[in-house]
């Protein structure tokens, strides 16, 4: 697919997320595995040294933790890492995966206490996947 | 104070070719239902401030049935409706073109280009509506918000408000960071 019709595909997910995030709907975590994913194709096509390339590279990061996909979002961030072009963009991307375990340590303080930053990631997509009492069966 | 120019809306897609088919369309309905719950009418003067540059032009658009209006949400009209009219005042006055929205923490709605001294460039565009009153306050807040966007060479805000009609698109000064 070339990069033109990507764009295109990016801008209509990226809104349809946003408008489903807004109305509190469910299948925006849906909508943004799929921001992500086209977000990954950019990122594939476009290279770090262009600004372009860049955007993918954040966008497809935020989207898969968006969608609570954090294995995905940690996947990402060491695959792009490496050539990220720039001391900026690889702090950036490390810094969307910090923000999430931020956010999560507020939202869940006592777990936050006791498990490291990857395993309160891991609980805290189950928990918003299944809720709390699957996760505990 | 029109310039004797028009800007049809009908014509966005042909403007933005990038700009996905389902968008542009709920984005045309949403721009006539703002424009016309403000009792306006296809060929209202738009006045225009671009840069500080002061013109105006005869808008066009499709007339959408108002009484579909309750199945949108109110600010959404607003806001989509003001990026429908201010992506067409920015080909208008500038000859930017989409090239893909952008995720909220990018700080801007949009990454458009244009071509300066047979050079690309990319500017980030933070588009936002005010149904009633005026603009000035939510252009302060565009700006800034817009000024934190990265990897772009340059930053604009647009505001429109639907009461006059008018849009308003202001530059920030200075450079990206990351270019």
């Amino acid at each position: 697919m070339d990069v033109n019709t990507l764009n295109t595909l990016v801008s209509s997910a990226i809104w349809r997320a946003e408008q489903l995030e807004d109305l509190g709907l469910e299948a925006a975590r849906s909508a943004w595995v799929e921001v992500s994913s086209l977000e990954e194709e950019l990122a594939k096509a476009i290279p770090a040294e262009q600004a372009e390339g860049r955007i993918a590279r954040r966008g497809a990061v935020r989207a898969a933790l968006k969608a609570n996909d954090v294995a995905r979002a940690e996947s990402l961030v060491e695959q792009y890492v490496p050539d990220a072009a720039s001391g900026a963009l690889r702090k950036e991307l490390r810094q969307a995966i910090k923000a999430e375990v931020n956010d999560l340590s507020e939202r869940f303080p006592h777990a936050a206490k006791r498990y490291k930053p990857t395993d309160l990631l891991r609980y805290a997509k189950l928990l918003l996947e299944r809720g709390p009492f699957l996760l505990a069966a | 104070m029109a310039d004797g120019t028009a800007i049809d809306l009908a014509r966005l897609r042909d403007l933005h070719p990038r700009l996905p088919g389902d968008l542009a369309a709920i984005m045309l309905v949403r721009a006539a239902l703002g424009l016309q719950r403000n009792k306006h009418s296809p060929g209202v003067n738009l006045q225009m401030a671009v840069q500080g540059t002061v013109s105006g032009c005869v808008l066009l658009w499709a007339a959408a049935d108002l009484g579909a209006a309750k199945q949108h949400d109110y600010s959404r009209v607003t806001e989509d409706g003001a990026e429908a009219i201010a992506l067409a005042v920015a080909h208008k006055t500038s000859a930017w073109r989409v090239v893909r929205r952008m995720q909220r923490e990018e700080h801007a709605d949009w990454l458009l280009e244009h071509q300066a001294d047979g050079v690309r460039r990319l500017v980030a565009f933070e588009v936002s509506g005010v149904d009633k009153g005026s603009i000035v306050d939510r252009m302060k807040g565009k700006l800034a918000q817009v000024a934190k966007s990265r990897d772009v060479d340059q930053r604009c805000a647009g505001v429109v408000g639907f009461e006059q009609p008018e849009a308003v698109l202001r530059l920030v000064k200075g450079r990206s960071y990351g270019r």
